[in-house]
């Protein structure tokens, strides 16, 4: 049996460490949430907030006393939600994208004139507006949505969401107004009527 | 009402993500994770990767590959270098040794037989059924991209 493993077996079946148990569950919702908001896929960030606490429970001798096992849980979250993106991306970017070319083609475009009033976040500042938004941030593309994360929630500057994504600081910048455009426009929508935004 | 500009509309939607709360994780996501750890823990260790192994089974088995490539280079120097009668080889090598010859002499021999084939077939079938293959490959991949873009891409 693997020493290293903090695995105890009896005759009773396998138990994890009570600390590990508690520690899941101060981290899950936190975890979960990065994977959702890059994915945009429950069910794909359940299976990538899984594999990141299977790779803390196997280091879980230094993780367990590290103060820094927050930052550590968010940057694996981080790069294998990235790293499932970008595999599955490859695989079917020839078929998706081979006619669709407009995002390569706007990096030279004018900015975005966003045209919706200036309080049209006070307006809908009430109830639904956090459900809207999130539901809204699920609906963008990958190539909007996850820049948009990287940047807002992860703290990443322009240059290294370009680095991390591996496309140009122009492209990220076009993606990123344009995800927030089209942000701005569901919101403002919802904000006349919720029903609008369900259908 | 005034439109709102980039730097504006990026401070705003900055200000609004942020204040959202964290996402409540599947109440099953726990229970995934233990079941997958017992799983693991139930696997026995010469059925995982090399890193999982214990001490003892890395230091035994790098032990062993070590005498083997060594017992190798030593049998390849002596074999070139004249000092064994290859031909004649004695123990329990020799069926081995023998075995391996033959494996070779088969190997050539399909060899030849390819190219005595390919020789003999003119250049024109051969580009022709090479220009069948790549056309018959083109017409399924695009196949496979129509039906991406119409019955996939599309919902």
């Amino acid at each position: 049996m693997n020493e290293d493993n903090p695995v105890q077996a009896t005759a009773a079946g396998t138990k994890t460490p009570v600390d590990f148990t508690t520690f899941m569950r101060n981290y899950q919702d936190m975890v979960y949430t990065t994977a959702v908001r890059l994915l945009g896929n429950e069910t794909q960030a359940e299976d990538i907030a899984q594999e990141v606490f299977l790779k803390a429970y196997e280091r879980w001798d230094s993780l367990s006393e590290s103060a820094t096992v927050g930052g550590w849980l968010k940057t694996v979250t981080t790069n294998l939600s990235i790293n499932h993106l970008q595999r599955y991306r490859k695989r079917w970017r020839f078929f998706s994208e081979i006619t669709q070319g407009g995002d390569e083609a706007g990096e030279d475009s004018q900015p975005v004139e966003f045209a919706a009033p200036d309080d049209f976040l006070d307006r809908i500042h009430q109830s639904d507006r956090r459900a809207w938004l999130e539901r809204a941030l699920e609906k963008l593309p990958d190539h909007q949505r996850v820049p948009l994360v990287l940047f807002h929630f992860e703290d990443l500057s322009y240059d290294e969401i370009a680095r991390r994504l591996g496309v140009s600081l122009s492209k990220v910048k076009t993606d990123m107004m344009r995800g927030r455009e089209a942000l701005a426009k569901v919101l403002a929508q919802s904000g006349a009527s919720h029903e609008e935004f369900e259908s | 009402m005034e439109p709102l500009n980039p730097d504006k509309l990026e401070q705003r939607m900055h200000a609004a993500l942020r204040a959202l709360p964290d996402r409540r994780a599947p109440a099953s996501l726990a229970a995934r994770v233990q079941a997958e750890i017992e799983r693991r823990a139930a696997i026995p260790w010469w059925h995982k990767s090399y890193a999982y192994w214990p001490q003892w089974a890395r230091g035994t088995f790098l032990a062993g590959a070590g005498t083997f490539v060594m017992a190798l280079l030593v049998f390849v120097t002596v074999s070139f270098a004249g000092g064994l009668d290859t031909s004649r080889p004695a123990g329990p090598l020799a069926s081995w040794i023998e075995f391996a010859r033959r494996a070779y002499g088969v190997g050539v021999w399909i060899g030849d037989l390819v190219s005595l084939i390919a020789g003999s077939v003119s250049p024109l079938w051969l580009y022709g059924g090479l220009a069948a293959v790549v056309a018959m490959y083109l017409s399924l991949f695009g196949l496979g991209a129509t039906a991406y873009r119409f019955l996939w891409a599309r919902r």
